[in-house]
C-alpha cells in the first residue's frame, strides 16, 4: 500500500507543487459542491413547500372544508380539474387526501422552520388549520394515494420538460382541520440538480485553469533552472572550461545561480592553479633530470650508469603521469569517431601477453583517442604485471562502450578495490616499486574514463583473476 | 660534406643541459657550437658551416618551432628537435614544419648520437629527406595520413592500427599495383624499434584485412598473389 502511494507521489518539485495544488483545489471544490448542492436542494424544497401550502389554502378557500370527505376524496376530483389547465401545470401539481389521523412521518424529515412559516401564512389568510407539519421525504415514502397520481401526472408531462429526471423527493404537508381530521398534500420536488452540476463543473474548470496554469508556469520557472543547475553541478571539475550559467527563474533561484557561478569559478580557478602548479613542477623537474641524464654518461661503470639511467626513466614516468593527470581537464585533443575494436587491438599489439577477443560487430565511439589509448595501456599493463596476461573484449550497452580486461592474477580484496584508484596506492602493502609504475595508472585511467562519461571498475571474476572494466560514452 | 668532425649547432636556453651535452658530443667526435637563444643561433648559422642543428622547442623569445621553420624555409642544415613534451601534436607539428627527427627530454645521449649519425648519413648519401609534409593517400573512400599515422574509413571514423600494421599498409599503398614479396614487406615494415613488427607478415596482413576489407575472406584491397606475395589492388590517389 505504501509503495502504491509512493508511486503516485511525483519525485520532482514541479510534479509535487502541481499535485499538492490540484489536490487542495479538489478538496475545496468538493466542499463547495456539497454546500452548493445542499443549498439548491433546500431551495427546491422551499419552493415546493410554498406551492403545496398555496394550493392547500386555495383548495380550502374555494371549496368548503366539508368538501374533504375521506370516502369520496373530493379534492382529488378538484385537483384533476384544476391540474389539467396550463396554469395548474405551471404551478405544479399537488395531490391531496384527508385522513382521520396524521401520517406517520419520521421526525427527522420535518422541516420545522417551513412548518412554522406555513402556519403563520395560513393563519393570516384566516384558514383554520393547526398543527401544520411540512416534511421533505423521498417519493417512495409517500402514501400510494398521494404518490401514484403525482407520478402519473409527471409521466404525462415529462416529455415537455427539459430535464427528464424522475423526481426522487417530495414535500409532504399535513395539518389538522378544525373537525379533527387531517388534510394531507404532496408535491414533487422538481429535480434541478443537473443545471447546478453543470454550473459547478464550469466553475471547477475555470478555477483549475485560473490556478493551475499560472502555477504550472511559475513552478516551471523554478524547476527548469534547478534542473539546469543540477546538470552543471554534476559537471563541476570535469573536463572543459565551465561557462557561467545564465540567471533565470525567481529571485531566490537567481541568487542560487549567482552563488553557483561564483563557486564554479572558484573551483575552476583552484583546479587551474593545481594544474599549472603540477605542470610547472613537472616541467621544471624534467629539465634538471635531462641535465642529469646527460651527465651520467660520464660515469665509467656501465652497470652503475644503467641503474642511474633507469632511475631517471622511472622519475620521468612518474612526472609524465602527473602531467597527464594535471592536463586531463584541458586536453587539447579533439573528440573523434574511433573504431574501438581496432584501437584495443592496436594497443594490445604493444604488449606481448595481451590478446583480444575479436567481435564481429564494429563499435564506434566519439572519444579522445590518445587519452583512451593511455587508459587502456595502463589497464593492460596492470593486468600483465599483476595477473600475467590480459585478455580484452569490447561490448556495447545502453549507449556506453565497455572494454573488459581480464587477467589470471590473484585478484584483489574487494574491500580495497575502491582504494586502488587513489593516487600512489598499490596492491602491495610495502609500496615497493619492484613492479614499476608510478602508482597513478588507475587514477589516470579512471580520470580519463570519467572525462568521457564513463568509469573504471575492478572486480574479481568468479572463475578467478581480476576483471578491470573501462567504460565511456559512445 | 664528408667531414671527419661534423659541426653541430646546439640551441638550448638551459645551460645545465647545453654545457654537459656539448661536452659529451665533443667527446663523441663532433664539433659543437652552442647558442642560448635563437638570435645567437641565427648568426652562428651564418658564421659557420653547420652540418646539423639540435634545437630545443621551448625557448624564450623566438621558440624552437619558428626557428626550425626558418631554417627549413632557407634550405638550412637538418634539424633534430629536443622537446620536453611527448605529446603527439608537438611531434607531428615538428615533423611537418621540416624537422628531420626529434628526441624527447630527458633523452639518452647515446640515442641522440645515433640519431645525429643517422640523419647525417642520410644527408651525406644524398637520400631525399623523407617528405613528411602531410602525405595523404586515398583509396576507395579511405584516407591514410603517413605523417600523423592515421587511417580514416569512408565515414571519417578513425581506425587505429598498430605501428606494424600501419607500416604494412603504408608500404602497400605507396606501391599500389606492385607485387611485394614477404621478404620485401619484411624489409619495408621493420620499424626503428624492431620488436613486435617481426611477426609473420601473413598474420599482419590478415589483421589489416579484417580492419579495412568489407569481407576479409574475399579481400578487394590487399590481394594475395600466389607464389609471390601481396599486392594492393585498389586505385590509390595522393592527396
Amino acid at each position: 500500500m505504501a509503495t502504491r502511494v509512493f508511486r503516485l507521489w511525483p519525485k520532482s518539485l514541479y510534479g509535487q507543487i502541481l499535485l499538492v495544488a490540484a489536490s487542495a483545489l479538489l478538496i475545496a471544490q468538493s466542499v463547495n459542491a456539497a454546500l452548493l448542492l445542499s443549498g439548491v436542494r433546500t431551495r427546491a424544497v422551499a419552493e415546493t413547500s410554498v406551492m403545496v401550502v398555496g394550493r392547500v389554502a386555495n383548495q380550502i378557500e374555494r371549496h368548503s372544508v366539508d368538501a374533504f370527505d375521506p370516502a369520496i376524496n373530493v379534492p382529488s376530483a378538484a385537483r384533476e380539474r384544476f391540474g389539467s389547465t396550463r396554469a395548474g401545470r405551471r404551478a405544479g401539481v399537488v395531490a391531496m387526501t384527508t385522513s382521520p389521523a396524521p401520517l406517520d412521518i419520521p421526525r427527522a424529515d420535518y422541516q420545522s422552520e417551513m412548518s412554522v412559516r406555513a402556519q403563520e401564512f395560513l393563519r393570516q389568510g384566516d384558514i383554520e388549520l393547526s398543527d401544520v407539519r411540512i416534511s421533505a421525504v423521498s417519493v417512495n415514502a409517500l402514501p400510494p394515494e398521494l404518490r401514484e397520481p403525482q407520478l402519473r401526472r409527471w409521466q404525462a408531462t415529462r416529455f415537455r420538460r427539459a430535464s427528464g429526471d424522475t423526481p426522487s423527493r417530495a414535500v409532504l404537508f399535513s395539518a389538522r382541520l378544525p373537525d379533527g381530521r387531517w388534510v394531507n398534500a404532496a408535491g414533487l420536488v422538481r429535480p434541478n440538480e443537473n443545471a447546478s452540476i453543470f454550473a459547478l463543473l464550469l466553475q471547477t474548470f475555470t478555477l483549475f485553469a485560473a490556478v493551475m496554469i499560472p502555477l504550472a508556469l511559475v513552478a516551471r520557472r523554478i524547476a527548469r533552472p534547478l534542473e539546469d543547475l543540477t546538470k552543471r553541478v554534476r559537471r563541476v571539475g570535469l573536463a572543459g572550461e565551465p561557462e557561467p550559467m545564465e540567471r533565470a527563474g525567481p529571485d531566490d533561484v537567481q541568487q542560487l545561480i549567482v552563488a553557483f557561478n561564483a563557486m564554479q569559478a572558484r573551483v575552476s580557478n583552484l583546479l587551474g592553479e593545481k594544474d599549472v602548479m603540477l605542470g610547472a613542477i613537472g616541467h621544471d623537474l624534467k629539465t634538471p633530470l635531462a641535465a642529469l641524464r646527460v651527465r651520467i654518461e660520464s660515469v665509467d661503470d656501465d652497470e652503475e650508469r644503467e641503474k642511474m639511467a633507469s632511475t631517471i626513466d622511472e622519475m620521468v614516468t612518474i612526472l609524465d603521469d602527473i602531467l597527464t593527470l594535471a592536463r586531463l581537464g584541458k586536453s587539447g585533443e579533439p573528440l573523434q569517431s574511433v573504431d574501438i575494436g581496432a584501437m584495443i587491438e592496436s594497443v594490445a599489439s604493444e604488449f606481448d601477453r595481451a590478446e583480444v577477443t575479436v567481435s564481429d560487430r564494429r563499435t564506434v565511439a566519439h572519444i579522445r583517442p590518445v587519452l583512451i589509448r593511455r587508459a587502456l595501456r595502463n589497464l593492460i599493463g596492470n593486468a600483465i604485471t599483476y595477473g600475467n596476461r590480459a585478455s580484452l573484449a569490447v561490448r556495447e550497452e545502453a549507449g556506453m562502450v565497455f572494454v573488459d580486461i581480464d587477467d589470471d592474477g590473484p585478484g584483489i580484496d574487494a574491500a580495497l578495490s575502491e582504494n586502488m584508484f587513489e593516487p600512489f596506492v598499490r596492491a602491495e602493502r610495502s609500496r615497493s616499486r619492484s613492479t614499476g609504475g608510478s602508482g597513478l595508472g588507475l587514477t589516470i585511467s579512471r580520470a580519463i574514463a570519467r572525462a568521457h562519461g564513463g568509469d573504471v571498475r575492478l572486480e574479481n571474476r568468479s572463475t578467478g583473476g581480476l576483471r578491470a572494466t573501462i567504460s565511456f560514452k559512445r | 660534406m664528408n667531414k671527419s668532425r661534423p659541426h653541430l649547432l646546439l640551441v638550448d636556453d638551459e645551460a645545465s643541459i647545453r654545457e654537459p651535452l656539448g661536452k659529451y658530443l665533443e667527446r663523441q667526435g663532433f664539433r659543437v657550437t652552442d647558442a642560448a637563444i635563437a638570435s645567437t643561433a641565427r648568426s652562428a648559422l651564418l658564421s659557420y658551416d653547420i652540418d646539423l642543428v639540435l634545437l630545443d622547442i621551448m625557448m624564450p623569445d623566438e621558440d624552437g618551432l619558428s626557428f626550425c621553420r626558418h631554417i627549413s624555409a632557407h634550405d638550412g642544415p637538418p634539424v633534430i628537435l629536443l622537446t620536453a613534451k611527448s605529446e603527439e601534436t608537438d611531434r607531428i607539428i615538428g615533423l611537418e614544419i621540416g624537422a628531420d627527427d626529434y628526441v624527447v627530454k630527458p633523452f639518452s645521449p647515446r640515442e641522440l648520437v645515433a640519431r645525429i649519425k643517422a640523419v647525417l648519413r642520410r644527408v651525406t648519401s644524398g637520400a631525399p629527406k623523407p617528405d613528411r609534409s602531410g602525405n595523404s593517400f586515398n583509396f576507395d573512400g579511405w584516407t591514410i595520413n603517413t605523417t600523423e599515422q592515421t587511417l580514416h574509413d569512408p565515414e571519417g571514423v578513425l581506425v587505429p592500427l598498430s605501428s606494424g600494421e600501419f607500416r604494412m599498409l603504408e608500404a602497400l599503398v605507396e606501391r599500389a599495383g606492385q607485387v611485394l614479396t614477404r621478404d620485401q614487406l619484411l624489409d619495408l615494415t621493420r620499424g626503428r624499434e624492431g620488436g613486435p613488427f617481426d611477426r609473420a607478415i601473413d598474420n599482419q596482413v590478415s589483421r589489416l584485412r579484417r580492419k579495412i576489407e568489407r569481407d576479409p575472406k574475399d579481400p578487394q584491397h590487399i590481394k594475395t598473389i600466389w607464389g609471390g606475395g601481396y599486392r594492393f589492388s585498389t586505385t590509390v590517389t595522393r592527396l
